[in-house]
């Protein structure tokens, strides 16, 4: 929700986010790398151990272990680099929307190609694409910031077409979702 | 938009990096906007243009 508001905060204000600072400050990012490896290696440390748990305690467990991957990977993403100028945050902006598209479009390709009733709504599901989209993200982030790859920089019609194919995935899934559901609703 | 910082960077004999330090930019940043791919805010453009002691519309030149 807080990277929608970040995506459309910049749009309206046609600011490429250089005005937007509420971003942690760096250290953060150390904070966030560690709890998020923690989370990692507690996640393989427990897969590899495979206890036999008592009630719902497992699902408790993996979910704390994702709640703390989630925290780190979001405490990465929402801090800043060391030196953060303005090709920082423009590259910022452009991977985060491009995380957000594929991400988006992954999830309403899925939908299609399958139906709701096959499709796991377990929680699980929720914590890795959360993850799975801050990871997308981090990737490219590192990546375009070592490569510095000239079309982020491009202005105009580019940045504007991606925020509509953002908000397209959007408004796709959730009428895809209500009338799957309204669907289900009114046949069974 | 052409522009000059590379030119007056040799002038002053100075590396990337230590004018990256001067206008508190990352190096690549300054290798960016030296290569035409990032242009720079007004802002930088006129730190930029001061540090160098010359006109904006000197350094950048729209093409």
């Amino acid at each position: 929700m807080y990277s929608i508001i970040y995506i459309w905060y910049s749009f309206i204000n046609n600011t490429q986010m250089n005005k937007f600072v509420s971003l942690a400050d760096a250290r953060y990012r150390l904070a966030g790398l560690s709890l998020t490896l923690t989370g990692i290696i507690l996640f393989i440390v427990l897969r590899c151990l495979d206890y036999r748990y008592e009630g719902n305690w497992e699902t408790r467990i993996f979910m704390i272990n994702h709640y703390v991957i989630i925290l780190g990977l979001v405490m990465l993403t929402y801090s800043k680099e060391r030196r953060d100028d303005e090709r920082v945050q423009r590259i910022r902006y452009a991977v985060l929307k491009l995380s957000y598209v594929w991400t988006l479009s992954g999830i309403a390709i899925y939908m299609v190609i399958s139906t709701l009733d096959r499709v796991a709504f377990n929680i699980y599901w929720i914590a890795y694409i959360m993850e799975g989209m801050l990871v997308l993200y981090q990737i490219l982030f590192r990546i375009f910031l070592a490569t510095n790859p000239e079309w982020i920089f491009r202005e105009g019609i580019p940045a504007r077409r991606s925020f509509l194919v953002l908000f397209a995935c959007l408004v796709f899934l959730i009428g895809w979702i209500i009338y799957v559901v309204v669907y289900y609703r009114v046949m069974t | 938009m052409k522009n000059t910082v590379k030119v007056e960077r040799a002038k002053r004999n100075i590396t990337q990096a230590e004018l990256a330090d001067a206008l508190d930019v990352s190096r690549l940043t300054i290798h960016s906007i030296e290569a035409g791919k990032f242009n720079p805010s007004v802002q930088l453009a006129l730190k930029m243009a001061h540090y160098f002691h010359v006109r904006v519309e000197d350094l950048f030149v729209l093409e």
